[in-house]
């Protein structure tokens, strides 16, 4: 079933329809919220609050593409959460012992565990430079680049002008190198800046 | 600083505003080759697009993160969506009547605005007045209001007043010098005299004088006394009425005194101040309305928010 008839289906409340549709998407959109806001639990909720919203809000759904509307909504979705973490910040429990009981090094037995290390290095110094960014460039910096959506995805996903998304990007590329310039001695080698130029 | 200079600054700050729109290949042909003239010469810029590339190629290097769990939706949702589809209905019908009263409101203060400024035709002669003045049920209001016989000389010039100021009753004296006391008023047809008829939103004071020496004119030929009327929509619509007495003679009898007859002219401009006052509530209740429908329309509003 392509996906017009599925949102037709779900429009109608058809929940299986609408189910298959998460199905499709919920990798996109939990990785979106979890670069926004640097913290499972708090993607989690938001991923599940735009589907859920998602969902209530179907028959509203006026064509266009579902994956640009369903990143709106987890944008807005990560934008609460990212106001409550504010209002309450809290650290969870659960990631100080996560890393230690869970850890990931088994996952891909032919990896290397320097290269394991050295990849969990440069994902965290990452997500450090994205939390520094303000929010509205963060967002399209994801999508961007870490998504790999186009200005015109972005554009629509977040409701603004093609321009504009091409200046927070620009202003939000340019601050993440200058963060990972500054913190050059936290990155893997092989992954600092402009290393061969030196 | 030389023109070269100059021109330099300019193509360094514009190639360093569009180097992340070169990398990802988005710029105009046009500029695309202006930011590659300058970066042929910039090492500073050239040395900006390769760490911008780097960030951006470490950016790609980030792997999407594990699902911690499936986010399938449970079959209770459904209800929640008709719930959601019946507060849309609602939220679609309360836009619609906040436009209405809305619409509504900007009549009404309009209609206020026009009314005070005078451009609405409004006073004691306007046909609305006219008709409830002459209508049947009010008539008994005036059970003293006959036609005198075609004999009479004169015509009897209406004297308004309200029921509650009985000091308006003044007994004056006749041509014969006889003190007489209030009468019923009558009316006689016949005669070339006919009040003057007041058309326009409020009568004005030269209106009012206007008036009054009309009455006061025609006063002063009747031999009949002057009376106080109640206070009915019929009085107050009397002096516009047609009398046809004939011409007035010379003294007739001692003028009544001008306070009454500012009375008169007071009263016609009740219907203004009724109909104004009416707009005013009629508007304060509309906004009252509106401010209860655009909350209700923000608190509904706040629960759609995707």
């Amino acid at each position: 079933m392509d996906e017009r008839a599925l949102i037709a289906s779900a429009q109608k409340g058809d929940l299986n329809a609408f189910n298959q549709l998460v199905l499709a998407y919920q990798e996109l959109v939990y990785n979106v919220a979890y670069r926004i806001l640097g913290n499972e639990d708090k993607a989690m909720d938001a991923t599940q609050d735009a589907f859920l919203k998602g969902f209530r809000a179907l028959p509203r759904f006026r064509g266009g593409s579902f994956k640009t509307w369903i990143l709106r909504i987890v944008t807005n979705c990560a934008y609460d959460q990212l106001r409550t973490m504010r209002r309450r910040p809290t650290t969870p429990l659960d990631d100080l012992v996560e890393n230690e009981e869970h850890s990931r090094i088994f996952e891909d037995p032919q990896e290397a565990p320097d290269d394991y290390v050295e990849r969990q290095e440069l994902n965290a110094l990452i997500q450090l430079g994205l939390q520094s960014l303000p929010y509205e460039q963060r967002v399209v910096l994801v999508m961007s680049d870490i998504q790999g959506m186009s200005y015109e995805e972005i554009a629509s996903a977040t409701s603004i002008s093609l321009g504009t998304v091409k200046s927070r990007l620009s202003r939000g590329r340019a601050k993440l190198r200058n963060f990972l310039l500054a913190h050059e001695e936290l990155l893997p080698s092989k992954y600092r800046l402009g290393n061969d130029k030196r | 600083m030389g023109a070269s200079d100059l021109k330099f600054f300019f193509e360094h700050r514009f190639t360093q505003k569009h180097l992340s729109t070169y990398l990802d290949g988005r710029l105009s042909p046009r500029a695309r080759r202006r930011v590659e003239r300058h970066l042929a010469v910039c090492p500073k810029c050239a040395r900006e697009l390769e760490t911008l590339r780097a960030t951006v190629e470490l950016l790609h290097r980030v792997e999407p993160q594990a699902l911690p769990r499936s986010f399938l939706l449970p079959a209770s949702v459904v209800e929640e969506q008709k719930r959601y589809r019946r507060l849309d209905a609602t939220y679609s019908f309360l836009q619609g009547a906040t436009v209405a009263v809305a619409l509504l409101l900007i009549f009404f203060i309009s209609g206020d605005v026009l009314l005070s400024m005078g451009f609405l035709p409004m006073g004691s002669s306007s046909p609305a007045l006219e008709s409830k003045a002459l209508s049947p049920q009010e008539a008994p209001a005036l059970p003293q209001l006959v036609r005198a016989p075609e004999s009479s000389l004169v015509s009897t010039p209406t004297v308004l007043s309200t029921a509650a100021e009985p000091k308006a009753i003044v007994p004056i004296r006749n041509a014969q010098g006889a003190e007489s006391l209030p009468s019923p008023p009558t009316t006689v047809r016949g005669g070339s005299s006919p009040l003057p008829k007041t058309f326009g939103a409020r009568p004005a004071a030269g209106e009012a004088v206007s008036l009054s020496e009309e009455l006061t004119e025609a006063r002063s030929i009747s031999p009949s006394p002057v009376h106080t009327l109640p206070s009915t929509p019929m009085a107050r619509a009397l002096p516009t009425m047609l009398i046809t007495s004939p011409p007035p003679t010379a003294q007739a009898l001692r003028v009544e005194s001008p306070p009454s007859l500012i009375e008169a002219s007071r009263e016609e401009t009740l219907p203004f101040w009724k109909l104004w006052g009416l707009l005013r509530l009629t508007a304060l209740v509309l906004s009252g309305l509106l401010l209860m429908l655009l909350g209700t329309l923000l608190w509904i509003g706040q629960r759609r928010r995707l």
